[in-house]
């Protein structure tokens, strides 16, 4: 558990060069070219290899094919490997939505209110599969899994903040991505069972969420300013008294 | 050849600076507490004594003579050790006009969530009878102005007072011929000290009037912006509330014969209505800075209604109203909503529990200025010493801050005495740091615990407001520890 | 026949006297900053850079509050030191704020125990400055010693293991020679001001070492004592704040 949340810390998206080109998912190997058909049927079939082998057959390449895929460096299995496109994807999607200059995303300037909408943007893209949510989920918290997806799932918290203009430089860079990893689990777990129309409950979930992750960042910086500010007052109050002689 | 003379002489005298030996900064209650201290003591009233303040001190000087018909809506409570101060050390209390000032025996204090939670101090702990009294801060200037003038009348050093002229500059002698190079460092040793120069390290203050005086000491009274202590090199420490005080004048329904004063602690900040004289009263709401302009922009019709929902109903209708004021800070709807809520508590009720209702409010009396907490690192350097804001600041919800100032002017004054009978030099650190010593951790507990009540109160976290609200029960029931409490308040 | 031959051969003579002429236009075309694009950089070069901006974050974060201790308790004391501590303080304000922009900007992760190192570094500041000044100086010493060698180390690296990223022509996608690029297209801006910045705050910190030794930091009482413990709590700290 220690090396995985040393892995973790790691990262998979260590240092974000700006000159030097690098992507979330490749789109080339026989392997992406099949996900990328195979999460077309997700709404229909749900996280199973069923969508996999539906899809080789669309793109008419032989049934033998699925060997490339359960056979893959990885180890992993077929809906997991369905699983981890899917998110990547999906995050790929938020990345590239992001970045085009006419989202209205560019509209909003408060930090917290940045990440309101790309948390409800992200669960957007989850309303086609919401029913299937549960079957993803229990793929994913397998042990042997959840290394991959704690790192996933490390990673879309890494985007959201960094799009929403997180400009923490200490422990706070933590705590945020903790919040909002958590309130995006907690928000898909909602989901999963919302039954209100246009999952309208799951985005009140996110709002009420993030509020009080805001207020929990404000906590902590006034815990932070009363500590430095005592230590201070602590080294004046010992001159003051030296001076008594 | 006289020309020359003259002009040589006219050049001398206003390139020199003059030679004083305490010049006071701020013409505030701290800055004219301390110079007609320093005029009222035997051992320091010989001393050459200049006070230097920017603004007009006008109304100052006529308040005693034609006071103003509405009370001003700078009220401060003044502690008993306070009045003590000034009625025995300084003298200044002669000459209060006590028309004006309102003493109180009570205090109410209750939490926003649950009015159940609260807690009543009461004077008769203190034997004197009085707990605080309300007064103006124009009142007490007035009557330091007076006081100083008395001494002046039959002192060979009278006290200069300068209004109306800004510090420009306040420089060290040692910059004139330090060089400005990072690696040129002054070199104090260089110094000759047979040079003859002995005040070579007096700061000169150059005025707006063109004169210039070179200060033995140098006092800041000159508030949170203080020029004197970033002379001194001397940082402050501390954050900003985020938060804003309106103040304001209003008169109640009619003349409270109770002597209490009342504060509430909302989520965004105490409001407190302290009466006065008749059916004046005057109130200080810490608010949020979209509540305070909402507060200055409302109609003044509907004004006393706000204050009077605001000591009484719910936070949740009171967020309503809020609302509907943002809209229309002119909406008229908004006094029958209040009115319906406050139908429902029963009269009974509102009479024990709560604050005489606010009848109308004095116009263009509100006001509203922004809340910080800070703290110097010292109060004392070489050649100066801090009082009063430019020292520290202090959340308005303890009514603290004047009285913080004065014993500040206590302990300065212990310091300077001791200094002067032993003949020293009453600018050096030496002299000046046991002002230092004494003051500090005292101011520094009074901002703590009462940035502390601002951080617990401005909570609606359901775990902290029961916590706190057991708290204020539990203390309300322990009239030692509250009997304790207020003699640490007041001073005895 | 013949003539078949000697046009095949005349074609390939003539092909080959082609190839050189575009040989030497290819050469002859400018490559600047606009139209080249790089390659992606190596797992491994990736995370030595997320590294050094954590560690060097982390450091100046150090720095910056050792002073801040060490100004708080002496500048009372000594004013004639103030304007020398005023200005290393400064020069590590800028040198932490540089650092905290780039680990915005690149998106590398902080150092999870940067509160412990907040107060870490406060309390030598203080407890340096409390024993007196020369120790004080002393402290910067060391301090600035463990600081300058590890930039000197990080350029190293910088500048023999990063220069195999490939470079592709803008326009066309063909991958260039590094013999065709003038030297300073040849590595990306990002990484040659990256390299520019780490040596010009080598320079200051060094300078601060001198400064210090002016202010009589040899004279401090336990010398060897007090700056080999500093050296070592700083390398002990480096090592840690690369990894967590």
């Amino acid at each position: 558990m220690f090396r995985t949340s040393l892995n973790l810390l790691k990262g998979s998206r260590a240092y974000h060069s700006v000159q030097h080109p690098s992507r979330i998912i490749s789109t080339k190997g026989i392997d992406a070219v099949v996900l990328k058909q195979a999460i077309t049927h997700i709404p229909k079939y749900g996280f199973d290899s069923l969508c996999i082998t539906q899809a080789i057959r669309e793109l008419e390449y032989p049934d033998s094919l699925v060997l490339a895929l359960t056979s893959s460096a990885s180890g992993d299995s077929l809906e997991f490997q369905l699983v981890k496109y899917w998110l990547q994807s999906q995050r790929q999607k938020l990345n590239d939505s992001v970045v085009e200059p006419s989202n209205e995303f560019h509209q909003i300037s408060n930090e917290y209110e940045r990440t309101k909408f790309l948390l409800k943007q992200r669960l957007l893209y989850n309303e086609p599969v919401a029913h299937h949510l549960g079957g993803a989920l229990a793929q994913l918290v397998t042990p042997y899994n959840v290394q991959t997806s704690m790192g996933e799932l490390h990673a879309l918290a890494d985007d959201i903040a960094f799009f929403a203009g997180d400009e923490s430089n200490d422990f706070a860079w933590y705590t945020k991505r903790f919040g909002i990893s958590t309130i995006y689990v907690g928000a898909e777990l909602f989901m999963m069972q919302d039954s209100s129309s246009n999952f309208k409950a799951t985005y009140n979930f996110v709002d009420g969420k993030v509020d009080e992750l805001r207020n929990l960042g404000a906590g902590y910086n006034n815990v932070e300013q009363w500590t430095l500010f005592n230590a201070v007052s602590l080294v004046n109050l010992i001159k003051s008294q030296l001076t008594r002689g | 050849m006289w020309k020359a003379v003259r002009t040589l002489t006219s050049r001398a005298t206003t390139s020199q600076p003059r030679l004083r030996d305490v010049v006071i900064i701020g013409g505030g209650p701290a800055g004219l507490s301390l110079l007609a201290a320093l005029k009222s003591s035997r051992v320091t009233r010989d001393l050459q004594c200049t006070l230097v303040e920017g603004g007009s001190l006008a109304s100052v000087q006529n308040f005693a003579s034609n006071p103003p018909e509405e009370y001003t809506n700078r009220v401060v409570s003044l502690t008993p050790k306070t009045i003590e101060f000034m009625q025995e050390k300084i003298g200044n209390w002669a000459y209060i006009n006590e028309e004006r000032v309102k003493v109180y025996d009570s205090i109410v204090a209750y939490d926003s969530q649950d009015s159940d939670s609260r807690i009543s101090f009461d004077a008769s702990a203190i034997g004197t009878g009085t707990l605080a009294a309300m007064c103006e801060n124009i009142n007490i200037q007035a009557s330091l102005w007076e006081r100083i003038q008395e001494l002046n009348m039959t002192s060979d050093v009278p006290a200069e007072i300068m209004d109306n002229v800004k510090v420009e500059k306040i420089q060290s002698p040692v910059e004139f011929s330090a060089s400005e190079a990072l690696d040129e460092l002054p070199d104090l040793l260089e110094v000759d000290p047979t040079d003859g120069m002995s005040e070579l390290d007096w700061p000169i203050i150059h005025l707006s009037n063109g004169e210039s005086l070179q200060a033995r000491l140098l006092v800041g009274a000159d508030g949170y912006n203080s020029p004197a202590r970033k002379f001194a090199g001397i940082q402050s420490r501390g954050w900003m509330y985020d938060r804003f005080g309106v103040v304001a004048t209003i008169k109640l329904c009619y003349e409270d014969y109770r002597s209490i004063g009342w504060q509430r602690f909302l989520t965004t900040g105490p409001l407190a209505i302290l009466p006065l004289r008749d059916d004046n009263a005057t109130i200080v709401w810490s608010s949020t800075p979209e509540l305070s302009q909402l507060l200055l922009k409302v109609d003044p019709e509907i004004f006393p209604h706000l204050v009077n929902a605001a000591m009484t109903l719910e936070e949740v209708d009171l967020n309503y109203i809020y609302k509907l004021l943002e809209v229309d800070p002119s909406d008229k709807s908004v006094l029958g909503e209040i009115e319906w809520r406050l139908s429902k508590i029963k009269l009974l009720e509102l009479d024990s529990k709560y604050p005489l209702p606010v009848r109308e409010l004095v116009e263009g009396s509100r006001a509203r200025f922004p809340l910080k907490m800070s703290h110097a690192d010292t109060y004392v350097a070489p050649r100066v010493a801090l009082i009063g804001d430019a020292a520290h600041t202090i959340h308005p919800l303890a009514g603290q801050g004047l009285n913080m100032g004065q014993t500040d002017v206590a302990h300065l004054m212990a310091a300077l005495e001791k200094g002067a009978k032993r003949g020293m030099d009453v600018g050096s650190t030496l002299v000046l740091e046991e002002y230092y010593a004494n003051a500090w951790p005292g101011n520094h507990v009074l901002l703590g615990v009462c940035d502390k009540l601002h951080k617990i109160f401005s909570t609606d976290f359901t775990p902290l407001v029961y916590l706190r609200g057991f708290g204020m029960k539990t203390l309300n029931s322990l009239g030692v520890v509250k009997d304790l409490m207020i003699k640490l308040v007041s001073g005895n | 026949m013949d003539k078949l031959l000697l046009r095949r051969g005349f074609a390939s003579s003539s092909r080959s006297l082609h190839k050189t002429v575009d040989k030497k236009a290819a050469a002859a075309k400018k490559y600047h900053g606009d139209n080249v694009k790089y390659g992606s950089l190596s797992r491994a070069q990736r995370a030595f850079l997320d590294r050094v901006v954590r560690v060097d974050q982390a450091g100046e974060l150090g720095a910056d509050y050792i002073y801040f201790g060490q100004y708080t308790v002496l500048a009372s004391k000594y004013p004639h030191l103030k304007p020398v501590l005023q200005h290393m303080w400064d020069q590590e304000i800028h040198h932490h704020n540089t650092f905290n922009k780039l680990q915005t900007e690149r998106r590398v992760r902080p150092s999870l125990l940067t509160p412990l190192w907040k107060a870490g570094a406060f309390g030598i500041g203080v407890s340096t400055a409390l024993i007196g000044k020369e120790a004080a100086m002393a402290c910067t010493v060391a301090v600035e010693t463990v600081i300058g060698g590890h930039y000197n180390q990080q350029l190293r690296v910088l500048m023999n293991q990063f220069n195999d990223v490939p470079v592709y022509d803008k326009e066309t996608g063909e991958k260039l020679k590094e013999a065709d690029l003038p030297r300073d297209v040849a590595t990306s801006s990002e990484l040659r001001e990256l390299k520019s910045l780490i040596s010009q705050f080598r320079d200051d910190e060094l300078e601060h070492l001198d400064t210090a030794i002016e202010h009589d930091a040899e004279k401090a009482v336990p010398y060897l004592l007090l700056t080999e413990v500093i050296k070592l709590v700083c390398r002990g700290a480096i090592w840690t704040a690369e990894r967590v």
